[in-house]
């Protein structure tokens, strides 16, 4: 970036700081400046031009609101930009692009404006391939695909951040791209998220945007933008990415600041007329593309926080207007000790069944319906109503099931072992066993699946080769010694 | 400028100083006439001469009359200047008469003093900025002359 000096020599336009109201500045001059163009104070300070009028230009500050009226502002002839590369791996940075990692840094060569207009129809494609996200709950009964939106909706503190924190684990596993767009979060949290792409050992493939909750509006409205970037920039490298928007109703907060303050008229929830748009084309970003004759995506997986699990808000009901479906945290599961606390009745994937085998979409809708009995008969239940053996072989069975999905925010399941446990519980081969029993050996076989590369290549021959869940239930039970030897082992 | 009054102003330090000797005509209004003079009288006196003609003159009750002088000396547009010198006042009065001379509309100007520009003169006029130092046209020659300098600063320190 030029000094102020040079850049007030370049586009020879000079402005007065008039008014100054928080982040928001109101600025005398600049005959020429444009909507979203960067401006540059003489302390030091950026903003960017947000709207015009015949007296003044209002600007949007990016640091702190300790300028002064009277201050000089100097065009920069720019939009808002970010150096993006693959330098950037490894970092937490700022929405600005700036580097807060104290780490050796080389500054990337490549610039990109923040905010363009979404890809066409044209260099998108279907979506087709799976996401594993190493959550059970997700992969057999909500499933995500690559290019997915997916909405991560809940109230705070249930579990939403380690979820998303779990499925970045597994997706670099699988060697994607993660971006981790923390949007108003706590330093605590952020500190937390860094810890963990560390100690998991994630950093060849993650990038923190770091917005907290202190930092000027301005920044944080910037922060899923810089992030969406960055997706982008990897993703036209030919790598797939997963994008984490955490979260978009602070994010919608923030916008909703920055309007009130610049005077425009409130709508619903005292929110901008334009929240809709400006969130929506954003998200627009994410999906499924074909780049130079290769198929890769941006799976995006926005957050937006519930207040006491009113699904019905309107920040929540616009982005699972925009996505491809939502996780529901529930409050209530989570309440009752079930982790991770996700509905699968109120959770909806729109084109997740689309790329799965066939295989996994037949367990996916076997297990579905299974749910959907099994909760209906704890229902009847409450009603102190004698059970007939069949109903209490369905409710043990119902279970050892949900052993199977209770899943802790430290593991990640690869999907062959969980349809084989899956099949395995549902072919009785832990019949009689007790549910505690059953939890401590699924933990060992799925250990064993993380070790012993003999023994997952066994699993996943066997789930590979079935066509059908029945015929996989079958395999499993003909060939039951296979889970059962690796735990004796 | 439609009110001959304002004919006097030529500086923003005047334009506020013009401001504040409204403000105290206008408190005085609520006064006895007596006050009233002898605060009008009280001004500089070109200026209270030609405020008590235009007064006299005026149909507006004097309030409006004071109003309307206000707004129309905060809408006088400005031109800023940075100069490397304090100017004298017939140094003001000439750049006032030039810049009079080459605009349509009543323009005031800013003065600005900045020893560092070296000389000529830093214009600022509606958002538009030219910068006509010597300290650019120093900062230029020595930039574009940059190789030339250093090779007879050698030179020259060879021979001595």
């Amino acid at each position: 970036m030029k000094t102020f000096q040079e850049y007030l020599d370049t586009t020879k336009e000079v402005g007065f700081i008039e008014r100054v109201h928080r982040s928001m500045v109101y600025v005398k001059g600049l005959p020429n400046v444009r909507p979203g163009e960067i401006v540059l104070f003489e302390t030091g300070q950026s903003g960017q031009v947000i709207s015009l009028s015949a007296e003044h230009v209002e600007v949007l500050l990016f640091t702190d609101p300790d300028v002064s009226v009277g201050t000089k502002v100097a065009r920069t002839n720019e939009n808002l930009q970010i150096r993006v590369g693959k330098e950037l791996l490894g970092l937490t940075i700022t929405p600005l692009g700036k580097p807060i990692t104290p780490k050796a840094y080389k500054k990337p060569s490549e610039a990109r404006l923040i905010d363009i207009t979404p890809p066409s129809m044209v260099n998108r494609k279907n979506i087709t391939r799976q996401l594993e996200t190493g959550v059970s709950w997700v992969d057999l009964v909500v499933p995500l695909g690559k290019g997915q939106r997916e909405l991560i909706v809940g109230d705070r503190k249930i579990g939403k951040t380690e979820f998303l924190l779990q499925v970045m684990q597994s997706a670099a596993s699988q060697g994607l791209i993660c971006v981790y767009a923390a949007i108003a979060k706590r330093k605590l949290d952020i500190m937390r998220a860094e810890e963990f792409v560390a100690e998991k050992n994630l950093t060849k493939h993650t990038i923190i945007v770091s917005s907290s909750a202190s930092d000027p509006a301005g920044l944080i409205f910037v922060a899923p933008y810089t992030a969406m970037t960055i997706a982008e920039y990897f993703r036209d490298q030919g790598a797939d990415v997963l994008l984490i928007l955490d979260d978009m109703t602070a994010h919608a907060k923030y916008y909703r600041e920055i309007t009130l303050l610049a005077r425009r008229f409130p709508g619903r929830s005292s929110y901008p007329g334009d929240i809709f748009y400006v969130q929506s084309r954003l998200l627009e970003r994410g999906g499924n593309f074909i780049v130079k004759g290769k198929e890769v995506s941006i799976t995006c997986l926005p957050v937006a926080e519930l207040v006491m699990g009113d699904m019905s808000g309107y920040i929540q009901t616009n982005l699972m207007a925009v996505t491809d479906g939502h996780i529901l945290f529930d409050r209530d599961l989570y309440n009752q000790g079930r982790r991770p606390a996700i509905n699968p009745f109120l959770s909806v994937t729109r084109v997740g069944h689309q790329t799965q085998s066939p295989l996994q979409r037949d367990l996916s809708l076997e297990l579905t319906s299974f749910l959907v009995h099994l909760e209906s008969l704890r229902e009847f239940m409450h009603f102190g109503a004698e059970l007939s053996e069949a109903t209490k072989r369905t409710l043990s069975l119902g279970d050892q099931v949900l052993a199977l999905l209770e899943q802790g925010n430290d593991t990640i399941i690869p999907l062959s072992i969980n349809s084989a446990l899956l099949a395995a519980i549902w072919a009785g081969v832990w019949k009689n066993t007790k549910l505690s029993d059953l939890k401590v050996a699924l933990k060992e076989i799925i250990a064993a699946h993380s070790i012993n590369k003999t023994f997952s290549g066994q699993v996943d021959n066997l789930v590979t080769s079935q066509k059908t869940f029945d015929s996989l239930v079958q395999a499993v039970k003909e060939d039951q010694d296979l889970l059962l030897n690796i735990i004796k082992k | 400028m439609s009110s001959p009054v304002l004919s006097f102003i030529k500086t923003t330090q005047e334009q506020r100083l013009f401001a504040d000797e409204l403000a105290s005509l206008k408190n005085a209004l609520y006064q006895d006439q007596a006050h009233f003079d002898e605060v009008l009288y009280g001004l500089r006196p070109q200026i209270a001469k030609a405020l008590a003609t235009e007064l006299s003159a005026s149909s507006d009750s004097r309030e409006d009359y004071l109003n309307g002088l206000l707004e129309e000396l905060q809408r006088i547009q400005t031109i800023g200047l940075t100069l490397a010198f304090e100017p004298s006042n017939a140094t003001i009065n000439k750049i006032y008469d030039w810049i009079a001379s080459h605009t349509t509309t009543p323009t005031l100007i800013d003065i600005d003093v900045n020893p560092r520009i070296l000389g000529g003169v830093i214009i600022v006029s509606k958002g538009t900025y030219s910068d006509f130092s010597v300290k650019k046209m120093v900062d230029h020659y020595l930039s574009e002359h940059k190789t030339d300098i250093i090779q007879n600063l050698n030179t020259n320190k060879r021979i001595s």
